[in-house]
């Protein structure tokens, strides 16, 4: 005979921290995947910003082969030497048993990141957001779509597990 | 000058009024979006065009490094500054302007004289924007509903009656502190969010 869980609140919250715990494994490959992919398409991971091309002369200095053979003109997808893209983590920290908001952490260590995501890059100065590290900004609506399906996931594989029991 | 561009219309009558615009905003982002990543994978995001042509191989050996997927981005310009929406009325209107139109006509063929062009060299079709009769591919379009979907107004959802156990004394909650990091870029899926998937995922099951 099943347990009914409807109604109970607790039986509920006791299911939150192996919940936590399924998507610290499971999702920051995911989200990880998701945000390299957008890069790589020349897709701005950060809503309503647009990643503007290459300027005349860099294109012409990656033509003329200056760069890497592999650099390419376009998508824009800030590849030169996949430095930056390694440098992409994503942390899920949890307190898992204690009531600790499951959170995020989504982060370059290159600092090449800063200079595209902040500072600016080149003469020109451009900014090609690559976090939504301002306020009011977010992922774009695939990315964030990831991080939430990946906790529905858990959600249903945690459920899942219980009702084989 | 040719007119690239196809307009998307959109339901929003359950959408409070004064959100319509910020929808239309956030499904002309996502379609934007949406082609980009299309295009640079070699593939239309038109229903029914399915995977570009490669790239002459000579074309792709002296332009592209070789590279024989057709990404339509050669400076990068077409796509990046002159693809843009507008909002419209009825919805949004995605749209090719400025020096690229002509180029875009080259690539969609949604001209007459694009078409003729095209059949004289026998240029192929690589469309991006849908013509009068096509629209976006399914998973473009049950993208865009999913954004209307989550701006509609919605029933509040019925509330649950609790019937755990009186708490024991002495075992109540643990505070939560507030942990936010602010050096780096934060997500909070807060336990309540969880909670009402965890119902959610209950009632799916009939538990």
């Amino acid at each position: 005979m099943g347990v009914k869980f409807s109604k109970d609140l607790r039986r509920v919250h006791s299911l939150i921290p192996s919940i936590k715990k399924e998507y610290a494994s499971r999702a920051p490959s995911v989200i990880k995947r998701a945000i390299r992919t957008d890069m790589s398409a020349g897709v701005s991971p950060v809503k309503g910003k647009r990643w503007q091309a290459y300027s005349d002369s860099y294109r012409k200095a990656i033509a003329s082969g200056r760069f890497q053979s592999s650099k390419s003109v376009a998508p824009v997808n800030l590849r030169l030497t996949g430095d930056l893209r390694r440098s992409l983590f994503v942390r899920v920290k949890s307190g898992g048993f204690f009531r600790t908001p499951l959170r995020l952490e989504i982060g370059f260590d290159d600092f090449k990141a800063d200079i595209h995501n902040r500072l600016g890059a080149s003469k020109r100065k451009v900014i090609r957001r690559m976090l939504p590290t301002k306020t009011g900004e977010t992922f774009n609506r695939k990315i964030t779509k990831v991080i939430f399906d990946k906790l529905k996931d858990s959600v249903k594989s945690v459920v899942q597990k219980l009702s084989r029991r | 000058m040719p007119e690239i561009s196809k307009e998307i219309k959109l339901d929003l009558t359950d959408v409070p009024a004064g959100e319509r615009d910020n929808v239309k905003r956030d499904v002309g982002d996502f379609v934007i979006n949406e082609i980009l990543r299309s295009v640079a994978g070699g593939n239309s995001p038109v229903q029914g065009e399915g995977k570009f042509k490669a790239l002459n191989r000579n074309y792709a050996k002296d332009s592209k490094q070789g590279n024989n997927t057709a990404n339509l981005q050669l400076t990068g310009e077409m796509l990046r500054t002159d693809l843009d929406f507008k909002l419209t009325p009825a919805g949004i209107r995605i749209e090719v302007k400025g020096n690229s139109e002509d180029r875009a006509d080259g690539h969609n063929q949604l001209s007459s004289k694009a078409k003729n062009w095209a059949n004289k060299i026998g240029f192929p079709k690589r469309r991006f924007i849908p013509d009068g009769r096509q629209g976006f591919t399914s998973a473009i379009k049950s993208g865009y509903r999913g954004i209307i979907e989550d701006a509609k107004v919605i029933e509040e959802e019925p509330e649950i009656e609790d019937t755990s156990p009186e708490p024991t004394p002495g075992t109540g909650a643990i505070p939560e502190n507030d942990i936010r990091d602010t050096t780096s870029i934060s997500f909070l899926l807060s336990d309540e969010a969880i909670e009402r998937e965890i119902i959610r995922e209950l009632k799916r099951r009939g538990r």
